[in-house]
């Protein structure tokens, strides 16, 4: 929730067009990982097994961090590095609060299902396994969970269109 | 009947108050057109907004390959989905620059009002038992109870707390669907909208 609203701050300050392309590279990464998940998690637990020696057992933790870090950098990168900007002049702060809020949603959800799904590497002590309720509800709601790479390559192929369309 | 249950329904009349106040009457009007028109629709004729329902519910099917269907279509449920999508569609068409009014004590009312109209039918399809509100537009299947009678209900039946609301919602199915469309459609709005003011210089 914090995280959230961070976002929301964030969106405020740096207006409506470059969160809209934060918006649409959260999308693609997020599209990315759920078709690699559906589609290869066979063969990337045999490649993981045969090259690296891990055991089946291991593999759903490992895909869980490496898609923490690849939506980790996706973010960084689109944050501070290169951003794609949308043809919008728009300055409404309420915009900019809403698509920011979006952006943290897509952020600190994703973050928050894969950590979990990984089991909380490096915050054993913190985090103990006996989630509560609220977390056992709020984690069906998180966007691995309730987006399909069909919806997201539906929502990304839009927004494109949208970036370019005058 | 609590003290805090009715004060509960206050804070929500006044939210939806100080909204219409705020973003004028023309917008607080939209939302009440809004409201009362899918009411009517489902007074009218609630088996065709039922097999409207089953038409998403089919291509839901088609998409996902899920059995169970996306939208319950009892008259509840209905009244649950249909006045979620007009205050939420209300709320949107009230950003428009068309719809922008001064701040009135007209905009006031007429959210009162819209507020009094969520709350009553809410009620009626989630706490049946707690449905003080009279409802002036029938709808099959939804009724009200008096202020005597939910006040001699037995607390055990249904004990009110915004808790228990608001995991009644978290159990919708229809939830994670609701969410995915939600955010698509505020970032297609929001792309129109701010076209709008960018052409506009």
């Amino acid at each position: 929730m914090i995280v959230m609203l961070l976002f929301g701050v964030i969106g405020i300050v740096r207006g409506v067009a470059k969160e809209l392309g934060t918006t649409t590279m959260l999308l693609a990464a997020l599209m990315v990982l759920q078709l690699t998940v559906s589609m290869f998690a066979p063969q990337i637990a045999s490649f993981l097994n045969q090259v690296f020696g891990v055991s089946p057992a291991n593999v759903p933790t490992i895909l869980a961090v490496c898609s923490a870090l690849f939506l980790a950098l996706v973010t960084f990168i689109t944050y501070e590095g290169v951003t794609l900007v949308f043809p919008i002049k728009s300055t409404s702060w309420f915009l900019g609060l809403g698509i920011g809020l979006i952006n943290g949603y897509l952020f600190a959800g994703s973050m928050w299902y894969y950590l979990q799904k990984a089991g909380w590497p490096l915050m054993h002590s913190v985090v103990k396994p006996e989630y509560s309720q609220l977390n056992e509800t709020l984690i069906k709601l998180m966007p691995p969970e309730i987006f399909s790479w069909q919806a997201l390559l539906l929502m990304v192929v839009a927004l494109l269109i949208l970036r370019i369309w005058k | 009947m609590s003290v805090t249950f009715i004060i509960f329904l206050a804070i929500v009349w006044g939210i939806f108050g100080l909204w219409g106040f705020l973003r004028g009457w023309k917008a607080a009007l939209v939302m009440l057109v809004l409201i009362i028109g899918s009411l009517l629709l489902l007074s009218a004729a609630p088996e065709r907004v039922a097999a409207l329902f089953d038409y998403v519910n089919k291509a839901a099917a088609l998409v996902t390959g899920s059995t169970t269907p996306l939208i319950n279509t009892a008259p509840s449920s209905l009244v649950v989905f249909m006045l979620i999508g007009a205050v939420i569609l209300g709320f949107l068409l009230g950003l428009l620059r068309i719809f922008r009014a001064k701040p009135s004590f007209m905009g006031f009312l007429l959210g009162f009002i819209s507020g009094y109209f969520f709350t009553a039918y809410m009620l009626a399809a989630l706490m049946p038992q707690r449905a003080i509100l009279p409802l002036p537009i029938k709808i099959p299947g939804l009724t009200s109870v008096s202020l005597s009678a939910a006040a001699a209900s037995p607390p055990s039946t249904v004990a009110f707390t915004v808790g228990s609301w608001v995991q009644q919602i978290f159990q919708m199915p229809c939830l994670p669907s609701a969410i995915v469309a939600g955010i698509f459609l505020f970032i297609l709005l929001t792309i129109l909208i701010g076209n709008r003011g960018s052409r506009k210089g």
